[in-house]
């Protein structure tokens, strides 16, 4: 047990002797902190308001067990059909599939493929909403998980969708611990950047939060801040593909019993079609579909669409397709992916 | 009314406050946690016939309200502090002006304080201190070891405790 956990696990103790209210819980410093989070805890929810949506509750499921009682004996008759479809699909499958993985591990391949050791540099290459993006990204460790490998500086470029020989770059976008930079084609520039299209930060004081490479090094308001002005900007950068596809298998994963899978033969290839719903409630009934394309030699995830709808019938679709997908370990690349101002820019 | 549904309603009675407690440390006004809640314990009831092993309940409830606040700051954007007139009128205990406009402003820099951790140290202090989960029933809602949110805690505590020496 490394000094860290020993501390961790006695804090921890601590804090289970505060919330089971004992006067003398410890000493540690941390305990006034973890005080002050106990008192400012809200209050348990209104009695009024426990009741109401009991009775609520209640009344729709009495109304969801009736409706199942009125469908059963139409369901033996659908039962037989639907046994019948099932069988002959399922031989068909068996015979045109052999060997079809599982949902489960096809996404546990996936998660492998797409994984990053800390000092490795990713390479991708998608397009989505009209346009072709290549990105290099640098990953390091993230001071606040030892197991995850989070991306700490980033360089997009951003294409028209046809350009795949990426002959014009349109836009550069640069993100690192303490600068942003953005340049544009049309010389278009963000008026609080300096003169090569760049916004920088002092790293925090806070020297928990200045572990060597992480992104927490610059103050999170502040990067929050001119996140949210960079993308709410015209042209704005997309989304990192491989990050949300990173994210989508490790949500997929994590409902893997509401998840399907589809063997699907497309032009380029055979690929997996792995779709789950995400449980969104929200007071507009929000749910969210999302597809995850695999290519079923490789396992590298080739696509991602991601569907959006409201009980008010609006709906929105975002949707990325991997062209090309790769891992360098930093000394092999005998260029700096990350230098700013980027050759060729204006 | 059904064993099914009987199941349910227990479970409702004794998941309620530890769920609302979560969503209410986690937003910033009473409405939209009570919303929230509401959603969250709909959906539960639409996935329930689904059979699930009696350990495995409180994650998957705990995975639909975290996707919920998730869902709902992404709809609505990050999280609005609350203004201070509101959170004056938080406190219910009577008290004397002072002493509640004291305990407003010090829930303000707590609220900034808390804005500075990542989305999984306030779902875990949510959870702690919110909810009053113990680090072993938090380990399966994060995905984490029981160590490993004894670290997580002892770090995130850390960093409260920082954010609020330099706002003091």
């Amino acid at each position: 047990m490394t000094r860290e956990e020993a501390q961790a696990q006695e804090i921890s103790r601590q804090v289970e002797a505060l919330l089971s209210g004992q006067q003398d819980a410890g000493a540690d410093p941390l305990l006034d902190t973890a005080r002050l989070l106990a008192e400012s805890a809200p209050a348990a929810p209104s009695p009024v308001f426990a009741q109401q949506l009991r009775r609520r509750l209640l009344q729709a499921g009495s109304a969801l067990a009736d409706l199942a009682q009125e469908r059963r004996p139409r369901m033996w008759k659908r039962f037989a059909a639907v046994s019948m479809a099932a069988m002959v699909i399922l031989a068909l499958v068996g015979v045109l599939w052999p060997h079809s993985p599982s949902a489960e591990q096809v996404l546990a391949r996936a998660a492998e493929s797409t994984a990053v050791q800390p000092g490795q540099i990713g390479y991708q290459v998608y397009t989505s909403e009209g346009n072709l993006y290549r990105v290099w990204q640098r990953f390091e460790l993230a001071a606040e998980d030892d197991l995850m490998s989070v991306p700490v500086e980033r360089m997009m470029i951003r294409y028209a969708k046809d350009d795949l020989t990426f002959q014009q770059p349109l836009e550069w976008n640069y993100s690192g611990p303490t600068r942003f930079c953005r340049l544009t084609v049309t010389g278009e520039q963000d008026p609080a950047a300096d003169a090569e299209g760049c916004r920088t930060a002092a790293p925090v004081a806070n020297p928990s939060s200045a572990e060597p490479g992480y992104t927490e090094a610059m103050d999170p308001t502040l990067r929050q801040r001119i996140a949210e002005e960079l993308r709410d900007a015209p042209d704005a950068p997309d989304t990192s593909a491989l990050e949300t596809i990173q994210v989508q298998i490790e949500q997929l994963q994590s409902s893997a019993d509401a998840v399907s899978i589809t063997p699907l033969e497309l032009e380029n290839g055979r690929v997996y079609a792995i779709t789950g719903s995400q449980d969104v409630p929200s007071a507009d009934a929000e749910t969210v579909t999302y597809t995850l394309y695999v290519d079923a030699n490789t396992f590298v995830p080739t696509g991602l669409r991601y569907l959006m709808k409201e009980s008010s019938g609006k709906s929105a679709t975002w949707e990325a397709m991997v062209l090309d997908y790769r891992i360098f370990d930093a000394g092999e690349l005998e260029f700096d992916p990350f230098a700013w101002p980027p050759a060729g820019s204006p | 009314m059904s064993d099914d549904l009987t199941d349910f309603a227990a479970f409702y009675d004794t998941t309620l406050p530890q769920v609302y407690r979560y969503v209410a440390y986690r937003v910033a006004d009473t409405a939209t946690a009570e919303d929230l809640t509401a959603a969250i314990f709909e959906s539960a009831l639409h996935g329930w016939k689904r059979r699930r092993k009696p350990e495995a309940l409180m994650p998957w409830l705990f995975r639909i309200a975290r996707n919920a606040v998730i869902s709902h700051y992404r709809r609505d954007g990050h999280r609005e502090l609350a203004p201070l007139e509101a959170a004056i009128t938080l406190p219910a205990d009577a008290e004397d002006p002072e002493q509640r406009l004291l305990k407003a402003e010090q829930r303000q820099r707590l609220q900034q304080a808390l804005d500075r951790l990542s989305d999984r140290e306030q779902d875990l202090i949510a959870l702690r201190f919110g909810s009053g989960l113990t680090n072993r029933a938090i380990a399966p809602i994060l995905g984490l070891n029981e160590n490993h949110v004894a670290v997580l805690l002892h770090r995130a505590l850390k960093k409260v405790q920082a954010a609020l020496a330099e706002n003091r």
